[in-house]
Parts: C-alpha cells; structure tokens; sequence
C-alpha cells in the first residue's frame, strides 16, 4: 500500500497541473530566465563587442536570476498553495477527500509535497532555458552552480508552499487564506529589510554602536533573505572570496535548517490548527 | 457488533444544541432511515460520524471502531455520499472514480462503477465541472460504492436525482443490503425511506423521538389504517358522529368524500353502518395503511412543513 498522503498528492498534482495557475507560473519563470540569460549576450553582440565568455559572467547571469527569484517566487508559491486547503473546505470538495480513508494529516502534508513539486517543476522547466544558453554561448555548463541555483531556488520556493499551506489549512475561506499570505509576502519580502534597516539604525544611533547580532540575524530570517544569504555564500564563493559570515547565526548549516523549518514549521503548526476544527 | 453505535451524542454550537443526547444502533446488514425535517440534526450528527465534526459530549462508533480515534480505519471500510460537496472540475467522472479507487486501495473496474449508477462511459470522459446535479449525485455515489463498503452512508442521496434516478438508486441500496451490508440513509424525503428501509430513527431538534421498524411505529402510534368512502352526499353532522367512536382517531369530509383514521381495524364497518344510516349512499370504500408521512407528522408535531 503506498503512503496516504502521496496518493493525495498524485490526485492533487494530476488536477493542479491542469490549473491555468501553473501554466503561467511556469510562464513567468521561463520569461525570466529567457531575459536575464539571452538579453546579455544578445545585446554584447548587437553592440559588436565579442562576448566576455568567462565563468564571471556566466554567475553574473545566474545571481541575476537568483536575484529574480528571490522576489518572484515567493509571491508565486504563496498564490500557488493559499487555496490549497481553504479553498477545498470553502467548496466543500475536502468532504469528498475526507470521506475517503485518508486523514486530514494526510491531506496536509499531500498537497504541501503537491504543491511543493509543482514550484519545483516550474523552477526547474524555467532552468533548462538557462542550460541551453549557457552551453550555446558560453561551451560551459556550470554543473555546481547550476546545482545550487535551482536546488536553492527549489527549497525557497517549499518554504513559501509551507507557509501557504500552513495558513490555507488554519483558515476558513478562500478570503482570509488570500489575506494572509499577502500580508505574509510584503512583510517577509517587501518591507522586511527596510524595516530592520530603519530599526537597526535607530539602535545605532541609540548605542552609537554597530548592529549586534540578534538584528544580523533579523536581517536573514524571512525565507527570502535566508535564501539571499545561502546563496551568496554557496555559489558567491565559487568566483570569488568566501562570503559565509563568521558568525555562527548565520553560518550555512544555520540558514539551511532555517530554510527548512520555514517549510516545516507553518505546515505543522497549520495542520494542529485543521486537526482540531469542525469542518461544517 | 453494531455498524454504527451512538451514545449520549451530543453537539453544541454556541448556546444551540445541534443534536442533543442522540442514542443511535444501526444493526450489520441492515437498510437503516435516519428521518427528520431539516436543521433536525441528521447532517450534524453524520459529521460527527465522518469526524468532521467533534461531538461537545457522547460518543460514536462505526464497527467498534471510535470515529474520533480511528477515522482511517472507519472509512476504509466505509462508503460516502456526503452533504454538501463538490466535485474537481477538471477531473474527468471517470477520474473521480479512481480516485475513490486509488485512495481505498481497490482494484474495481471503473467503468463498471460508472455504468452501474447509470452515467454512459462518454459522460465518464467529460469533466466534472460540465456536470448537472443530477449527474454530479450519480459520480458521488460511484464514489462511494467503490471499494465495495461494508456501510455506505448516503446523505439525502436523491436530491437532485430525477425520479428515474430515485428508482435506481433504491436499486443500488436494495443490491447492497441484498449482500448483508450496511445502508445508513438520511432523508427528509419520507417516500424514499418508506421503500427501502428496515427501520428508521425520526430525529426532530436534535433528539431520536422514534427508533422502530415502519410497522413497528405504525402500531405504537395505533394510527393503523386511513378510510375513504366516496359518497353521494356527505351527511350533516356526520363527523362529530364518527369522532364519538371508540378506535376512529381523526374524521375529514369534503364534498363527496368522508376520511376517517382508525386506531383499531375492527371500527371500520361501524363507520360504515353509521355513514348509512345518516342517509348517504356509499359509492367506494378505499382503506391503506397510514403513510409514513402522517406517522412522522404525529412524531414530530409539524407535518406541514415536511416537503414530500
């Protein structure tokens, strides 16, 4: 007998990949992608220049489209997963689900992995554009770099499919779940560290010292700038001089964990809430 | 072991007792109607039952198992046609249905399942969301017969169905209970209950004012037979002089016909000699058994409202 939950996660990805959510989520990615690794090169030639075709650029290019994804993906995961649960519950279809022998653990953790692989999958179709270029261009393909790209890509993205299954599953409609996950996005990804940078410089100002280490670490909580960090440090050091901090707050074993739990956490602390509630 | 036990179950909802000390016993293989006008409690109390409602007080078990501890366990064994669902629009019917499959972990045809609620096998292959209700009912059924269930809960299975789809699904209940498996079926539609059920509980604000066969409570009640005379008149007075009768429960006249229901069978002929000698000349006497439909109007006090 196979596991539960991945049933619901096969039923669940057969009918979201249907969705015309992941047709464009997979849109934006490879627009993306297609801009930042083409343009470049298209324009350097245009320009007449030869193409600087040195490992430099070619990580230049990926921590663009890092760069990218940082912000897109977490917006795009949210909207992917918010109606995960809610809106199951809202329409009443949880009932047919819950009718049938799997338990409402199951249905959580089946349309996080769900959801989680479909981000994944788009991430990941977006990346093949940014393989063909690199080795059309620039005879190289960057296994390493690659590798850390879209795995870290892959990992923020389950963060935010975390956080949004998380809520869908401790909300009651479709509203309050979109609600929610909105309110999420602009204070982890939007106004975060302009906040922590207003804060800490009031603390300095106040101290007439440099940030400690309870704001350093502030500044690479939200899953987004989790990813940032790890992500200088991985693949930044793979050009250039090592950019892992000293501290241990913010060494990569501790933001990787930190990635994770922003997966696990919500998800957990969401299906508490779902286990406890009549579903009427 | 009884498929499903309830005892002391009860629900409230703010200052509202939904079902309040419900006592329930569904025998194994047995064709069980759970009746009652709506906002009775019958959804609330099938919620507790499929866990998704937890009860304020009481219990409930379906084979001895708890339905709040072994919910896993319960439904693999169970069948569901739900209140209040809704179906995956971009799934095909026949998807659905393997779906059901795939979760219960059977190996069923599916065709078969979705042949035999009556849908062709070119409505399998369109997707739900181009479904009418009646169609939709008939996928949710598929649903639950999957797997074969040992119980198969139906939640006023027949609205939406047209009386064409009213008549097979009393098929498919009769077909199961044929199979000595469990049929839990809530209804406020009387007729349907009346055709394939072994007994019934009537719920009304929340509590089992009745739990017996249909003949069963018919005796209770004593309402046991409805007479109708077609008559060339109807005599002056000829209802008080019926009410007098020991047996005769209720008299009603309206131009050319006298109604009378009788406690005891044996009274009939004395309306009969009384309705004569008042000067009326008998044309037709119909007697039938009372409906179910009078039986849970003296139960719960407001037949009126009971949509037949």
């Amino acid at each position: 007998m196979t596991k539960r939950w991945l049933e619901v996660a096969r039923k669940d990805f057969q009918y979201a990949r249907r969705s015309n959510v992941f047709l464009v989520l997979v849109g934006i990615f490879t627009f993306l992608t297609m801009a930042i690794f083409i343009l470049p090169g298209v324009l350097t030639v245009a320009f007449g220049d030869s193409l600087p075709a040195d490992a430099t650029t070619e990580w230049q290019l990926f921590q663009a489209s890092a760069t990218a994804g940082a912000t897109v993906i977490p917006i795009t995961a949210l909207i992917a997963a918010y109606l995960s649960i809610a809106g199951e519950r809202q329409s009443g279809r949880i009932r047919v689900l819950l009718s049938l022998p799997p338990s409402r653990q199951d249905v959580v953790i089946g349309k996080f992995v769900s959801r989680s692989v479909l981000m994944s999958i788009a991430i990941g179709v977006a990346y093949l554009v940014a393989v063909v270029v690199s080795v059309a261009f620039y005879r190289d393909l960057p296994l390493v770099t690659l590798f850390w790209t879209v795995g870290l890509s892959c990992l923020m993205a389950t963060s935010f499919v975390g956080l949004a299954v998380g809520i869908s599953a401790a909300t009651r409609s479709r509203m309050q779940a979109l609600a929610l996950v909105l309110f999420i996005f602009v204070v982890t990804v939007v106004l975060w560290t302009p906040l922590l940078g207003a804060i800490s410089g009031l603390v300095a100002f106040g101290l007439d010292s440099q940030p400690d280490g309870l704001i350093a670490f502030l500044d690479v909580f939200p899953p987004s700038s989790t990813f940032g960090a790890l992500y200088d440090s991985l693949v930044g050091a793979l050009v250039g001089p090592a950019t892992e901090s000293d501290a241990f707050y913010r060494s990569d074993p501790v933001l990787f964990v930190l990635l994770v739990a922003w997966a696990v956490v919500p998800v957990a602390l969401g299906y508490v809430v779902f286990e406890r509630v009549d579903l009427t | 072991m009884a498929a499903i036990q309830a005892s002391g179950l009860t629900k409230r909802f703010g200052n509202l007792y939904a079902v309040d000390g419900v006592d329930l016993i569904v025998e194994e293989g047995e064709v069980f109607g759970f009746l009652g006008p709506n906002g009775a409690g019958k959804s609330t109390t099938i919620n507790i039952l499929l866990d998704f409602v937890r009860p304020t007080s009481g219990s409930v078990s379906v084979f001895g198992l708890d339905a709040q501890s072994e919910t896993t366990a319960i439904r693999e064994r169970l069948g569901v046609l739900p209140e209040g669902y809704d179906l995956y629009e971009r799934l095909t019917g026949r998807e659905h249905v393997e779906l059901a499959l795939d979760l219960k972990d059977a190996d069923e045809d599916p065709d078969a399942l979705v042949d035999r609620v009556g849908l062709t096998p070119s409505d399998a292959r369109r997707k739900a969301g181009e479904y009418s209700h009646g169609m939709g009912q008939r996928l949710a059924l598929a649903m639950a017969l999957a797997g074969d269930p040992d119980l198969l809960i139906l939640a006023e299975p027949t609205s939406g169905l047209d009386p064409n789809g009213a008549r097979e699904l009393r098929e498919i209940v009769r077909e199961h209970a044929q199979q000595s498996k469990t049929v839990f079926f809530s209804s406020h539609i009387l007729e349907q209950v009346e055709a394939v059920c072994d007994r019934v509980a009537i719920l009304y604000q929340g509590r089992v004012v009745a739990q017996d066969t249909i003949d069963g409570l018919r005796k209770e009640l004593g309402s046991g037979e409805r007479i109708t005379l077609t008559v060339n008149r109807v005599p002056e007075g000829i209802a008080e002089k019926l009410g007098t009768l020991q047996g005769v429960a209720s008299v009603g006249t309206e131009p050319g016909f006298v109604y009378v229901s009788c406690t005891d069978p044996t009274v009939k002929i004395d309306v009969i000699d009384d309705v004569r000698n008042a000067g009326a000349k008998i044309v037709d006497i119909n007697t039938s058994k009372a409906s179910l439909e009078e039986l849970f109007a003296a139960y719960t006090g407001q037949g009126e409202e009971v949509v037949v």
